[in-house]
């Protein structure tokens, strides 16, 4: 997908809750190319538009699990930190 | 591996920065262009449409700037700050050269002493193995050389050395056709070379098994220079002969460049057997046990300590005692490190190297605090600037990188040229000879070591003036700042005041110890010696390089002294074999009459003994306290007389007159005291009383000689007119002639040294410190003008208003010159290891400090003052 795309999707999937600022965006993206989790391809878009791809790579599948992983262990610790003071 | 390949990548990016950023571009303005439709079908006008999409994505130019930011190497935003440091300092160039040059000056400073102290103190000799080379001297303090009979028994017996060779110093005649120069050599044992693994640069080197006895190996070995300078560097020298006091020598070899002997002061011309020495000398050393003139060298075997082996010495020598008593008794043994003479030279060298550093540093710390010092008020000027830019958003680490840039900037540009100064100035060192009559070098080292120094010296000197600004910088409150100059001229001490009085304190300090220095020189050089150079022409010839051995030199002698009294304008002459303090000389032990076991433990004293002509006394201005001169009746067929100075005649019989008395030497030959002179130096000037004593020249005879001349005529005339006598006399003499105070550079020389170095530190700080003090001073005030202004505009009188004002700085200036006084009195003992008699506690000294320090503290003062009370109070009032 491309950079437009990618802001458009997160939005629409998180029913409008996340948005993601243009202006942090593209030096995420720079970031995670320079980690070398995205690669970055130019194609044309259906209107015939350059525009410029992300895929995951290999190595950036790997790193998503990992990061999928610590996000959910936070969010149990959250979890039973609240459930304590609920208690 | 992940970091590599994100170096790679990044490395990309960088490169293909242009295509990079119109992707980048191309891209946003896709994404402006998809938002901008979404709108439109969302319903908004296309106009509208447009700008709501690029408010929706933000400032692009940052946009850019932070994707960038992201991808930039760090060291990037370094190169731009040094950039921008470089123009703001181009823009100030008084400043900036102001800064460079003290550091410059500073760090040169000590990385030409460090290198001298690198190679006299630091470095071992150049040579293999040079950890386990060890000099063998003995226990008693200063008396390091030895006998060839005792070197052989000591490298024969012992069981610690892997070997063991001996050298001499001395000089020879060296001809090829004609007249003879005067060279020095070392004469060497055969196992010198390959003891120290030292390879030859053409031909061979000395082996071992080329001595085969006395005068068997007349073998010559020249050093690299000598090769240069007298050869050309003839690579066909090799099998040439060469005449040394007119025996034939053999080059068989010439020694690599940088392979100078064992000696770190002393390089030879070249190098030659000592079994030889009877041909070179006309001395017979090789089989006298008593005769202690040479060095003796070993090397260890590894993993042998020095204790053990020192003990291993001393057993062979307390063998040696019982088998030689009368003339190895006593014998014992020390190591020391070679390279310095044994400890003739190695304490005093080390201590003075060390004074003379602890200085330089000082030198150095006053650069620093002058740089700090120039830094705050620059940044204090700043001020308003640094205020704006922290209120606009920029980080203070950001202001504080720019500052420190400049900081960088000027103390690597200080080291840089530093260094490159001080390795010009060592290597002009090194080619430097101090004294030409002897082969003295002053041997530098510029090695890895003195560079990290310099190294060091600049990072450290850049680190007070960036930790100032860091200081200044975070406390800056940039509202109060800009509001306006109101600074409260409060009554507490600024970080400014603090450095102006440090500064002050090391000026006093050094300037206290350039005087020093000086007046130690000056009373040096007022030390009686027992004789008066002033008004004494010297005249130096060597009779055994034309052929006159000691028993033929007597008439020759004699000739000279008659022909030279009879010089129209001569007071007195006579000859001397060793002046007193020409480094030369030697002692021998005297016994009391009556003696018959001639033990060393036996004699009653060690005097310095000389063989003079009669005159010689009244040449030299030696006065005679008793008795009488030696007359050309005391020869060999008279009775054995000498005359004693007042130390040995004390020593022999207390306070009762020694004339008419006796004393004996081993044979058992007795002598009559005839005469007592004046107690002199004989050594050095920093000897303590010694004993001496003199023989007739025909009861004792030597082919060394030196005919000492008193006039009433210039040095010149005198020059001329002997030159002319000793040619009647014998065409083949080589002369020398020069006045007794030119000749007495050698016994000088330490002084000397000690004098030129603390001046030119004493001075060099002492310009560092005034002109940061005068700049401090002139700024404090200055910045206070607008005080003044506003106080005088008020109605205050002009005086008061500038008493006020000074006050500061010239209390600062009295407690900095006292603070710094005091330090160089409690430093003196420092100083009186390097300076013969340095005292702060003389009033030149310290009343000479006072005056200066006052000198400066008034010049410093004197110029904003003399602006502030002629200005206009408007004009003050408008500055700020």
């Amino acid at each position: 997908m491309h950079g437009y795309g990618i802001a458009q999707s997160i939005r629409r999937i998180s029913d409008d809750v996340l948005t993601v600022e243009e202006g942090s965006l593209y030096p995420a993206l720079q970031r995670l190319l320079l980690q070398g989790w995205v690669k970055a391809e130019w194609k044309l878009t259906e209107t015939n538009r350059r525009a410029r791809y992300y895929t995951l790579t290999a190595t950036g599948r790997k790193q998503l699990g990992v990061e999928v992983l610590q996000f959910e262990q936070m969010i149990a610790a959250i979890g039973l930190v609240l459930a304590e003071a609920d208690a | 591996m992940d970091v590599v390949m994100r170096f790679f990548r990044r490395l990309g990016m960088l490169l293909r920065r242009k295509r990079y950023a119109r992707e980048l571009d191309e891209e946003m303005a896709l994404h402006r262009e998809l938002a901008e439709k979404q709108f439109v079908e969302g319903g908004m006008a296309v106009d509208e449409a447009r700008y709501a999409a690029m408010r929706q994505f933000g400032n692009a130019t940052r946009l850019r700037e932070r994707s960038h930011e992201v991808v930039r190497f760090r060291i990037e935003t370094l190169v731009q700050d040094l950039r921008v440091a470089a123009r703001r300092l181009r823009k100030s160039p008084g400043f900036a050269i102001t800064a460079v040059v003290s550091l410059t000056m500073a760090i040169a400073a000590n990385l030409v002493v460090f290198g001298v102290m690198n190679a006299a103190v630091l470095r071992p000799l150049n040579v293999a193995h040079a950890n386990r080379l060890m000099m063998i001297v003995h226990k008693e303090r200063g008396y390091i050389s030895q006998s060839y009979p005792d070197y052989q028994d000591f490298r024969s017996r012992n069981s610690t050395f892997s070997d063991m060779a001996a050298y001499r110093i001395g000089y020879v005649g060296l001809s090829t056709q004609g007249l003879a120069r005067k060279s020095w050599m070392y004469e060497i044992s055969g196992n010198y070379f390959d003891m120290l693994g030292v390879r030859p640069e053409l031909g061979r080197v000395l082996h071992a098994n080329d001595e085969h006895g006395p005068n068997s190996a007349p073998y010559v070995v020249l050093s690299d220079a000598f090769w240069r300078a007298y050869f050309a560097a003839d690579p066909h020298v090799i099998g040439e002969k060469v005449d040394l006091n007119k025996h034939p020598f053999t080059i068989i070899g010439v020694a690599p460049p940088a392979f100078h002997g064992t000696e770190t002061f002393l390089w030879p011309d070249f190098w030659v057997p000592m079994v030889n020495e009877h041909q070179l000398e006309d001395d017979d050393f090789l089989t006298l046990r008593f005769n202690h003139g040479i060095y003796a060298i070993g090397l260890l075997k590894p993993g042998v300590t020095i204790a053990q082996a020192t003990q291993n010495l001393n057993t062979i020598a307390a063998q040696m005692a019982k088998q030689h008593p009368d003339a190895d008794d006593g014998l014992s043994a020390r190591l020391v490190k070679p390279g310095l003479m044994g400890d003739e030279l190695g304490p005093a060298t080390r201590e003075f190297l060390t004074g003379i550093l602890a200085l330089a540093l000082l030198v150095l710390a006053t650069a620093c605090v002058n740089l700090a010092s120039l830094f705050a008020a620059r940044a204090a000027d700043r001020g308003r600037e640094l205020a704006v830019r922290i209120a606009i958003g920029s980080s203070r680490w950001r202001v504080l990188r720019q500052v420190l840039a400049e900081a960088v900037l000027l103390s690597v540009a200080g080291g840089g040229v530093g260094a490159w100064v001080a390795s010009w100035l060592l290597r002009v060192l090194s080619q430097w000879q101090p004294i030409a009559a002897y082969p003295i070098h002053v041997s530098v080292l510029a090695d890895a070591r003195v560079y990290g120094l310099a190294l060091l010296l600049t990072v450290a000197s850049g680190i007070l003036p960036a930790i100032l600004s860091a200081r200044q910088i975070w406390n800056t409150d940039a509202m109060q700042v800009m509001k306006g100059t109101a600074q409260p001229v409060l009554r507490k001490l600024t970080l400014r005041d603090a450095l102006l009085g440090v500064q002050v304190a090391l000026c006093a300090l050094l300037v206290t110890c350039g005087l020093v220095g000086l007046r130690g020189m000056e009373r040096q050089l007022e030390a009686p010696m027992g004789f008066e150079p002033e008004g004494a022409t010297l005249v130096q010839t060597e009779l055994d390089f034309a052929g006159y051995s000691d028993n033929l030199a007597l008439p020759v002698q004699k000739r000279m002294v008659e022909q030279a009294e009879e010089i129209p304008g001569v007071t007195a002459a006579g000859t001397i074999n060793n002046l007193p303090m020409d480094g030369g000389g030697s002692s021998t032990p005297i016994y009391r009459q009556g003696t018959t076991d001639f033990r060393g433990s036996n004699s009653v004293a060690a005097p310095h003994f000389y063989s003079v002509s009669p005159g010689f006394l009244h040449a030299a201005e030696t006065w005679l306290l008793a008795g009488r001169d030696f007359t050309w009746h005391d020869d060999a067929k008279a009775p054995n007389v000498a005359i004693v100075n007042e130390t040995l005649a004390h020593t022999l019989f207390g306070n009762a007159p020694a004339v008419g008395k006796y004393f004996a030497m081993p044979g058992p030959t007795i002598y009559q005291i005839v005469g007592v002179v004046e107690n002199g130096k004989y050594g050095s000037l920093t000897e303590s009383p010694q004993a001496a004593m003199y023989f007739p020249l025909a009861q004792s005879p030597d082919n060394n000689t030196t005919l000492v001349v008193r006039s009433r005529r210039t040095s010149a005339e005198m020059a001329a007119a002997l030159e002319t006598m000793m040619g009647k006399i014998d065409p083949r003499l080589p002369v020398t002639i020069e006045p007794w105070t030119s000749a007495l550079a050698l016994a000088l020389f330490p002084a000397r040294v000690a004098t030129v170095a603390l001046g030119i530190l004493g001075l060099l700080a002492g310009m560092l410190a005034a002109t940061g003090i005068f700049g401090m001073a002139s700024y404090t005030v200055a910045r206070r003008m607008h005080e003044m202004g506003i106080r005088v505009a008020l109605g205050a009188q002009r005086m008061q208003v500038l008493r006020a004002v000074m006050s500061r700085t010239l209390l600062l200036l009295g407690i900095g010159s006292v603070a710094g006084l005091t330090l160089g009195i409690l430093g003196s003992r420092v100083l009186a290891n390097v300076v013969y008699e340095a005292t702060v506690y003389d009033p030149v000294v310290l009343g000479g400090a006072i005056v200066a320090m006052i000198a400066i503290g008034a010049l410093a003062a004197v110029t904003p003052a003399r602006r502030a009370l002629l200005a206009n109070p408007a004009v003050l009032l408008k500055e700020q």
